[in-house]
């Protein structure tokens, strides 16, 4: 405690000795240690509001920015007129008055404090035709800097644009971050890229890229299939537990040219691109196309425990450790056990999650031991939609063959509803029970 | 033998002792429970209860330590939520949460006491609480009213103000 003097900036000449001079018995809070005030500061809703108390006397100063962490929010709606500018220049401004506060100029940024969250969330309107220069200048911070979590956000983009050929708008770059942590980007369907150095060239050199990160969640992009491919993979990114491909795009890879008239029209004949994800280390993901879907996902994570997907395309799985599986239905994604394959005959699971309609029913004949069954239901009021459940439950039955005690609670508009019942066929006699309309996941251990 | 819950007596600075189950205590502070660790050899002698003294911490803060302790770290007293097999409805909160807000309802002194005492006995939850609550304090507040909320005297000249301001305008 109390340690923090070489810390304290010179210039204020207040800091941790803020006791020395007259400070008013009253102010406790200008009276705590530099640490302590940073563990208030980075509860703040973000950067701005922690640097904003640089204004209250000497002793705030530069407490701000010896935060290690940099959250930069402008969310919805549109932006406001401000003294500080327009937001990417704010975003500038923030990033290097940050860095100048620790006493790192551009020159030693290697020396200056490591953060151990970067955080830039743009969502303003105006901000649509931001282009990707400014964004690699910030995503350079993280490769420096970050030693923790990378968390960016980009505001909504043009498709025209991008398809004009702008490529200042199109593709973001995302740079070596050796000791990022968890890296998330959501950017409203640009292009990223890695930097990657071409094959061949790194075939010695080569090395790790992504040493640390356990954790990559990828929203609303554009990727080539053989850059992800590559990026994931166990040379690159050794230490990988998570990944998350959400709502993804896949573009057929740069054979030249990048092939952008391929993305109308021939859905998924033709341009269909194949994605194989390898990773040893890899433990859980989670996958879902946007828009249209694409040729076979293969995966082949050794691993691999948690597998979340919502596709129509081609499916093969191979994780002998598979334990835990959710399956997004609807009517586009529907199981398919001729076009999916997830794991041999007889593979026990964990858990499965699925919804209560005949996609669900497949998958639970694939998997018919599982220690616990979720059951996404969407029960609207009426006899008719009761006795439909009741049906199916008759047939959930059948696959679980009556050979335990199926038990369920769920919040409902009556929360204190319990519905018991020994196996699903005597449900009838608990008619009275079960409350409807019904929306939740009911979850029932075997 | 074993079936009488151990306890032990925490003296604050001013020298008040207080009551509390060595496994709630030991579950919450792992100050306290490092410092039983030590004490433990030499304490064969079952029936012996240990005094162990909190120097920094005043009475009124440990008292409130240990209330929020026992309420958060007492697997007895704490409200069983069969969370596992419910789907929560939007709204619903953690059962402490109504106690968190109500414990940290408190003038500026004492969160400051309790964030100290939070630190020092290295209770990351209540630490987290206490902190959360003095940045709420902060929050969405102007400069002149964060000023008079903590007392803070603005020591900078008009020059230096509106370089300040400048340096941070990207903030504003």
């Amino acid at each position: 405690m109390g340690t923090d003097h070489g810390d304290v900036d010179p210039g204020a000449g207040a800091g941790a000795g803020a006791g020395d001079e007259a400070a008013d018995p009253d102010d406790r809070i200008s009276g705590l240690p530099d640490h302590l005030l940073h563990d208030i500061l980075i509860r703040l809703p973000g950067t701005a509001d922690a640097a904003r108390t640089s204004i209250l006397s000497r002793r705030w100063r530069r407490v701000w920015a010896h935060t290690p962490v940099i959250s930069l929010d402008y969310r919805c709606g549109f932006e406001p007129a401000s003294p500080g500018g327009r937001v990417p220049d704010r975003v500038d401004a923030a990033l290097a008055a940050h860095a100048a506060g620790t006493g790192t100029g551009v020159v030693s940024l290697s020396l200056s404090l490591s953060l151990s969250r970067l955080e830039i969330t743009l969502r303003f309107e105006s901000l649509n035709h931001l282009r990707t220069d400014r964004i690699a200048a910030w995503l350079h911070v993280a490769a420096q800097r970050l030693a923790g979590e990378l968390r960016i956000t980009l505001p909504f983009c043009y498709h025209s644009a991008i398809a004009d050929g702008d490529d200042g708008l199109g593709e973001v770059l995302l740079p070596v971050c050796e000791r990022a942590t968890s890296i998330r980007l959501d950017l409203s369907y640009r292009t990223l890229r890695f930097a990657l150095p071409p094959a061949g060239a790194g075939a010695g050199a080569g090395g790790v890229f992504f040493k640390a990160l356990a954790t990559l969640t990828i929203r609303l992009a554009c990727l080539h299939a053989r850059d992800l491919e590559a990026a994931v993979s166990s040379s690159r990114c050794p230490c990988l537990k998570k990944l998350v491909i959400e709502s993804i795009r896949l573009q057929q890879d740069n054979g030249g040219g990048d092939g952008d008239d391929d993305e109308d029209g021939d859905g998924d004949g033709g341009g269909a691109c194949d994605l194989s994800i390898r990773s040893d280390s890899l433990e859980w993901l989670e996958i879902s196309y946007g828009v249209r879907d694409y040729g076979r996902l293969h995966v082949d994570a050794p691993n691999l425990e948690t597998f979340h997907a919502c596709i129509t395309c081609g499916l093969c799985v191979l994780a002998p450790k598979l334990s835990e599986v959710r399956w997004w239905s609807s009517d586009d994604h529907a199981y398919d056990s001729s076009r999916h394959h997830l794991a041999r005959a007889g593979h026990q699971l964990r858990r499965l999650e699925v919804g209560a309609d005949s996609s669900g029913l497949a998958l639970m004949r694939q998997f018919n031991t599982v220690d616990e069954l979720g059951l996404t239901v969407n029960l609207k009021r009426g006899v008719e939609e009761y006795e439909r459940f009741l049906k199916y439950t008759d047939t959930l039955a059948k696959i679980y063959d009556d050979r335990a005690w199926l038990s369920a609670s769920y919040a409902t508009p009556s929360p204190e509803m319990c519905w018991r019942t020994k196996a699903c066929g005597a449900a009838e006699q608990q008619a009275g029970w079960l409350p409807l309309p019904m929306q939740g996941v009911m979850r029932m251990s075997m | 033998m074993a079936s009488e819950k151990k306890v032990v007596f925490l003296r604050s600075s001013d020298g008040e002792a207080f009551e509390v189950s060595e496994e709630v205590i030991s579950a919450a502070s792992v100050t306290i429970k490092g410092m039983i660790d030590e004490e433990s050899p030499s304490r064969a002698d079952t029936a012996a209860t240990t005094t162990l003294a909190i120097p920094n911490v005043t009475a009124a803060t440990l008292s409130r330590v240990l209330h929020y302790v026992n309420k958060h770290f007492d697997a007895a007293a704490v409200v069983g939520r069969p969370d596992d097999y419910i789907f929560c409805a939007p709204g619903d909160e953690h059962p402490l949460a109504r106690f968190d807000d109500d414990f940290v309802d408190v003038d500026n002194d004492t969160l400051i006491d309790l964030v100290h005492a939070a630190e020092y006995l290295h209770i990351k939850k209540l630490f987290d609480l206490t902190c959360k609550a003095v940045a709420d304090k902060l929050k969405g507040r102007t400069i002149d009213q964060i000023r008079e909320t903590f007392g803070i005297v603005n020591d900078y000249t008009v020059e230096e103000e509106v370089e300040v301001y400048r340096e941070n305008s990207w903030a504003f």
